[in-house]
């Protein structure tokens, strides 16, 4: 083999060198590739992992709203449910039927369609009712749970005739009413596929506050219909027919009505009545009763002179009389004949007045027995109506009375004094029953602290100043 | 000038490598080796470097994934029920209190009694619901107003404008009267009118107190 000369080797040494150069770069860009790739998957790593760590960090929160909105489904259930509760319609519209009193006729089922994941059907009711009938019946399905709106209604007044007969019966006349009500079914996901959260219940709990006012979101407004009786029916011609019976505006409930409220008062007297007629009554009692009974009677007695000529129908007149105006006047004539006769017992105020001395001068000398015995056996022969000018002494005996009361029940109270602490610039207290207790402090609720001094202390009782000394 | 070496072949000087072919050599050999080096250090090095970070963030995704999942099943159940929540509540809306309107008319013709100002009745009551999402239910209520003073009429329908429901009527029919005779009532005369009322869509309502 020729050898090759020394240009040759040059080229041969730089041509091969020059070929594995070739070979490395070529590795270097197939791995730079390589690199390229990798970096990029790594790069759409990152992005995933912090897309997912920014869902993770938000499980907490969702998980809180799924919570609220899940226990809230019963909600959403009773609104609009998720089965078809058509049959359920009828009954409800069978019940409110029977509950307001109208005559239900046809009731057909009308158009039906979608909204969202909602279905909605309607019915179209045919129904004969007096005004306020009527408004109860809708007022049901507008206070009802579950969602049910009235879409449309025509009302045709009662004719004349009908009018009249209503009248004669003492009645409302019945109208002629049709109305389409309608409803929405859920036709969505159902319950049961729900996630599994963990720990769920104490989760629950502790969103309570959420869950309620989450009900509160999706809850529907209503109208609270309380019937006003006495207004009259808008769909009634109120004028008098020409030698018919007038009264258009003070219907037969108006007059019943006002029977009513006043029956509920006049019993409220009765009541007070029968309190005061109680023989075992002490005075300041018996006179809070008596003075009760007269504002309330003078009170009923002014009102009710201006509703007896609204008063027309003859039944209603009878019951006004016998059992309104009539024992209004019995209960007057109670109060007064009691007056009388206490008129003729009572003693003069110059008596009352050396009575009161004897009961304070007892009090005075720590006698609260014997102040009280005079007191009881004087006690018939103090009663006077708040015009007589004797009944201001009566009340001062009467207070003198309460006060030996307070007394005695305070002496009965029992208390350990221990020990006391008096300062000058602050405040003072006393170790009573082993508590600390400070001027100003209550030891039971009728019982204040209120000084403490070196030998005694003051305590307010029933709104008396009462001082224990030790 | 060609040289001949005559020394016997044991004693001649041994052949050296040219200067040229040396360097070229080394050259040769510097380049391949840093070729060489570099493709090492990027496959070796950076690339092996690469695909641990790579594994190691698979594993991390592999290790968020279920609570991705879970994530996703919370949020597609949140989207369901938030979409029912709205539903109902845009159901809702679009319900009308009939009872308190009627309620509110009902006061309003009464008027406490006062017959002077005026005293009215209605034929019969019809309400329509909007025929789209931009109208609201209209209400017809053909009626009369006792007595023969249009002046009625104007007081009625002024009270009307005064009532709570008023506040959700976009349009009103303006008061007409025509004399009406009936002789077997007292008085005798009577106005005949028809209020018309268009209320706003439901979903718009102002809503005042109970």
């Amino acid at each position: 083999m020729r050898k090759l000369n020394e240009k040759q080797k040059v080229f041969a040494v730089a041509g091969g060198g020059l070929l594995v150069a070739l070979a490395a770069g070529g590795g270097i860009w197939w791995s730079r590739g390589l690199v390229d790739d990798v970096s990029n998957k790594i790069v759409a790593d990152k992005k995933a992992i912090s897309e997912a760590q920014a869902k993770i960090d938000k499980i907490n929160e969702i998980e809180s709203q799924v919570i609220i909105l899940r226990e809230n489904v019963d909600t959403y259930s009773k609104i609009l449910p998720d089965d078809g509760e058509y049959n359920e319609f009828l009954r409800v519209t069978h019940r409110f039927g029977y509950m307001s009193g109208v005559s239900l006729g046809d009731v057909q089922k009308g158009s039906s369609g979608k909204r969202g994941k909602y279905s909605h059907y309607s019915y179209r009711v045919e129904l004969t009712a007096t005004l306020w009938q009527f408004m109860k019946f809708i007022n049901l399905y507008e206070s009802y749970d579950r969602f049910i709106r009235v879409v449309s209604y025509s009302l045709k007044a009662a004719d004349r005739d009908d009018v009249a007969q209503a009248a004669a019966k003492d009645a409302d006349p019945a109208h002629k009413i049709s109305l389409v009500l309608e409803t929405y079914v859920y036709a969505g996901k159902g319950q049961g596929k729900n996630v599994e959260i963990p720990g769920y219940g104490k989760k629950r709990e502790r969103l309570e506050a959420e869950i309620a006012r989450g009900a509160q979101a999706v809850s529907l407004e209503r109208y609270d219909y309380v019937e006003k009786i006495g207004r009259r029916d808008i769909f009634v011609d109120p004028r008098p027919a020409v030698g018919g019976s007038g009264g258009g505006d003070n219907p037969r409930q108006y007059q019943k009505q006002k029977i009513d409220e006043y029956l509920v008062r006049v019993n409220e007297a009765k009541d007070v009545f029968s309190r005061w007629q109680q023989p075992d009554l002490d005075y300041v009692s018996k006179e809070t009763f008596a003075r009760r009974l007269r504002e309330s009677l003078s009170a009923i007695e002014q009102e009710a002179a201006l509703v007896t000529p609204k008063i027309t129908t003859q039944s209603l007149v009878t019951q006004w009389n016998n059992e309104v105006l009539q024992p209004i006047r019995e209960m007057w004539r109670g109060l007064r004949g009691d007056q009388r006769e206490v008129q003729q017992n009572s003693m003069t105020e110059e008596r009352m007045r050396s009575l009161l001395a004897e009961m304070t001068g007892s009090v005075a000398r720590g006698e609260l027995e014997q102040a009280m015995k005079i007191h009881d056996d004087n006690a018939d022969r103090l009663r006077f109506p708040d015009s007589d000018p004797r009944f201001l002494v009566a009340m001062e005996i009467q207070k003198v009375r309460e006060a030996i009361q307070a007394a005695r029940e305070f002496n009965d109270i029992p208390m350990k004094i221990d020990g006391v602490v008096v300062v000058q610039s602050g405040r003072s207290g006393i170790l009573v029953n082993g508590s600390v207790v400070e001027e100003g402090e209550y030891l039971e609720d009728n019982l204040l602290l209120k000084a403490v001094g070196p030998e005694q202390a003051d305590f307010v009782y029933k709104g008396f100043l009462l001082r224990r000394k030790w | 000038m060609i040289r001949i070496n005559l020394l016997p072949e044991d004693l001649r000087r041994a052949e050296r490598t040219s200067p040229k072919v040396f360097a070229a050599t080394v050259l040769s050999v510097i380049v391949c080796c840093c070729a060489l080096g570099w493709f090492g250090y990027i496959y070796f090095g950076e690339l092996q470097e690469l695909e641990l970070e790579h594994a190691r963030t698979q594993e991390q995704i592999g290790s968020l994934k279920e609570r991705v999942t879970y994530h996703d099943a919370l949020q597609t159940e949140q989207k369901d029920f938030e979409q029912r929540k709205q539903t109902i509540q845009e159901i809702g809306k679009s319900r009308v209190l009939w009872t308190k309107i009627i309620d509110e008319m009902i006061d309003v013709v009464n008027n406490d009694n006062d017959v002077d100002r005026h005293r009215a009745w209605f034929r019969s009551m019809t309400v329509k619901d909007g025929k789209n999402a931009k109208e609201g239910p209209s209400v017809s209520l053909p009626g009369w107003v006792q007595g023969d003073a249009y002046r009625a009429v104007a007081d009625f329908h002024e009270d009307v404008a005064r009532a709570p429901f008023a506040k959700n009527v976009k349009t009103k029919s303006v008061p007409t009267g025509k004399r009406n005779d009936d002789p077997t009532r007292k008085p005798s005369e009577s106005l005949f009118f028809t209020l018309d009322l268009d209320f706003q869509p439901a979903e718009k309502w102002v809503h005042v107190g109970k």
